[in-house]
């Protein structure tokens, strides 16, 4: 007996009843709430697709930052050893010290006036040595 | 049906009920949450931040200073600083006397603070790396490090009072103290999370915000003319045993200082034993009487007014009354001068000629001349503590005053004033500003800052700074700077002998303070020294013996180290 179907009215809008085929007769779902279903699927899919972009950047981001902070301590270590270098090449080349090595290991003095000869070069013989 | 039984419709109101205190709930606990994580989620998160992370300050990094060629003269290296976290200490009393002789503290000094009701404290700053190590070694919980930086410097004491020392984390004087904003980077922070008890959480990390280095200043000393000016200022005090001696060299076209200093000085990394007088550079914080090296500012202003006659004769008697006081030329046990011309006068030093040059252009007009060469004022250098000088002022100004000040006594000048005054006879005319620092570089190599030469003012014209110039070889040449005449360059100076008070306040007989001050070559000046040694206890006392040798070693080795090309003299010298 087929049923009659009931109408339901709600907000003035008209809804049909589901009609429930009768017992061995194969139903196929409805083309449009099928691809409901597979709309559905494919949103909550890019969502959770999103979600791993949105993870996997912030995770890059992290490794990334550890990186920066390794290579800025890095950075800060190379920078100190350099610094102490200047200072060790600063000590050592110091005009202080090499004059005291020079006096006090090397035995070495200041020339004497008659040691010296003073070359009074002019302008004149710059230019020709200059020629 | 059961008496307890209940309407559908009761059910349903219940329900909407129920339904509508659960939507309450439930935009409250939203709303609430909404207040918490974005209204107030700032505020709290530094709150609780606070809490969370303890926070050690770390010191900075200071900038270093160089000479002119970039060659280091105070540099930083790595010290560490021993720090606490008193919750984590376990046995006080144990750890103190585990330090107490490797920190060389007072065990109770230790335990004192270590038990403080401090989340962190430092116990010992910038201890030197091996001391550090044994430390680390005792493995103690809650003894923390960190690393920071301590002045050091290649050269020793180099420039010492120059450049000034550092406290704990700033500069206390000379060039550290005048540029700390600049040496002194921002401060470091050594972070670490706790629990609510203060102790560190574990399976956490230490955070350290490194400190920022400070700006690189670049002087304009030059660390071989500084070296040779020191060299020579130890040489004459073992030599003459003087009470002090100091010299400031500097370029006469730009007034940038070459070097400058002191003796005695003071040990850089041991400041605290030395008495803090010494930690000032007396060339720009000392004045006193400048004696006849003053002349050469009375002989500018007369030639530049046109008042002086080089051929013009005068008679010095050894001594010239001025208000009814006798004022004595330095030749008065030998009768004076007797009869000498103004340009001999200059060559001879003659004081009473000098009071007659002064009576001739007024004490106004003098003073005039005075002020425009610098003295009185602060030249304006980057050093703290700059004294000013006393000169005259014009209600003090009678004719004895003026006489005095004719030849260089009874007014007040530093060495700086009178180098910068003599540099500008030597560049034309033009007084310069003297500095220290040529520029400023920060941790990119960007310049910060950059000084250029200052101008202050034209004094005297050229042809009277030429004139002057000729005088004052003339001094070298046949006059009391014969032994400052250098070999191979041609210089022009002049000599300087000012007496002292003695305690009484009356001028010494025996008690001088020797000066030279010239520059060299003559055709195109690269320095101007000056150079004073005060109170001389042995040995010959005469300025011809100490003050003149001693500008003629610096002034013949600094050229020689610039590459100065020898001057060239006339013929019939060279011939000889």
């Amino acid at each position: 007996m087929q049923q009659q179907a009931r109408q339901l009215s709600l907000s003035g809008r008209v809804i049909s009843p589901p009609s429930y085929p009768s017992q061995g007769v194969a139903v196929r779902p409805e083309p449009g709430r099928r691809a409901k279903k597979v709309k559905l699927f494919l949103i909550i899919t890019l969502c959770f697709l999103l979600s791993l972009v949105v993870v996997a950047q912030y995770s890059s981001l992290v490794i990334a930052n550890y990186r920066l902070s390794s290579l800025r301590t890095e950075l800060g270590a190379i920078q100190d050893t350099s610094r102490q270098l200047e200072l060790e090449v600063a000590r050592l080349s110091a005009v202080g010290r090499i004059d005291q090595i020079a006096r006090d290991e090397l035995g070495m003095v200041d020339p004497e006036l008659d040691q010296l000869r003073i070359i009074t070069a002019g302008r004149d013989l710059g230019n020709r040595l200059g020629e | 049906m059961s008496e307890f039984a209940v309407s559908r419709k009761t059910v349903r109101v219940r329900l909407i009920i129920g339904f509508i205190i659960a939507i309450i709930v439930t935009f409250s606990l939203i709303g609430r949450l909404a207040w918490i994580q974005i209204v107030r989620a700032d505020e709290l998160y530094e709150q609780a931040w606070e809490q969370w992370n303890h926070v050690i300050p770390v010191s900075t990094g200071r900038g270093s200073i160089y000479d002119h060629q970039g060659r280091l003269l105070a540099g930083n290296r790595q010290v560490y600083t021993v720090a606490a976290i008193p919750p984590q200490v376990e046995e006080p009393q144990a750890v103190a006397e585990s330090l107490a002789t490797v920190l060389n503290m007072e065990k109770q000094n230790i335990f004192d603070i270590i038990t403080l009701e401090r989340s962190a404290v430092y116990i010992k700053r910038k201890v030197e790396p091996e001391v550090s190590e044994a430390i680390r070694e005792m493995n103690i919980p809650g003894i923390i490090f960190f690393n920071e930086e301590k002045r050091d410097y290649p050269g020793g004491d180099l420039a010492s009072q120059l450049l000034g020392f550092v406290g704990m984390d700033q500069g206390w004087s000379g060039i550290e103290v005048y540029y700390d904003d600049y040496l002194s980077g921002s401060e470091g922070k050594l972070l670490f999370p706790a629990d609510a008890w203060g102790r560190q959480v574990p399976h956490d990390f230490n955070r350290t915000v490194q400190p920022e280095t400070g700006h690189d200043i670049y002087l304009t000393i030059d660390e071989t003319i500084q070296h040779i000016v020191e060299k020579e200022l130890d040489r004459i005090m073992e030599e003459a045993v003087p009470k002090q001696t100091l010299a400031v060299a500097v370029d006469p076209k730009t007034g940038a200082v070459l070097a400058a200093a002191a003796r005695p000085s003071y040990e850089l990394l041991n400041y605290e034993n030395y008495d803090s007088e010494l930690w000032d550079l007396s060339p720009f914080t000392s004045s006193f009487e400048p004696g006849s090296t003053f002349k050469i500012i009375t002989l500018a202003a007369v030639l530049e007014e046109g008042l002086f006659n080089p051929e013009e004769h005068y008679y010095c008697p050894g001594y010239a009354t001025v208000s009814g006081r006798r004022i004595n030329c330095w030749t008065v046990d030998r009768g004076g001068h007797g009869d000498i011309t103004f340009h001999d006068s200059v060559g001879a030093s003659c004081n009473p000629a000098f009071i007659e040059l002064g009576n001739r252009i007024g004490a106004e007009k003098l003073f005039e001349y005075i002020h425009a060469f610098g003295f009185g004022s602060i030249t304006g250098i980057d050093y703290p503590g700059e004294s000013s000088g006393m000169v005259f002022s014009p209600e003090y100004r009678g004719p004895l005053e003026l006489a005095t000040t004719s030849f260089g006594q009874g007014i007040s000048v530093t060495p700086l004033q009178q180098v910068m005054a003599i540099a500008a006879i030597a560049n034309g005319g033009y007084l310069y500003r003297p500095y220290l620092v040529g520029h400023i570089e920060d941790s990119d190599g960007d310049y910060v800052f950059e000084h250029k030469p200052q101008m202050v003012r034209q004094v005297i014209s050229n042809d009277t700074a030429e004139q002057v110039i000729d005088l004052m070889e003339s001094v070298i040449l046949e006059g009391t700077g014969s032994t400052a005449q250098l070999e191979g360059y041609r210089a022009a100076g002049k000599t300087g002998t000012a007496e002292k008070l003695d305690e009484n306040g009356v001028y010494s007989s025996s008690d001088f303070i020797y000066s030279f001050i010239g520059f060299a070559p003559i055709e195109d000046p690269r320095i101007v020294l000056y150079v004073a040694v005060d109170s001389v206890t042995k040995g010959p006392r005469f300025g011809s013996y100490t003050s003149a040798p001693l500008f003629k070693t610096i002034m013949e080795e600094s050229l020689n180290y610039l590459l100065v090309a020898p001057s060239e003299l006339p013929a019939d010298d060279e011939e000889q």
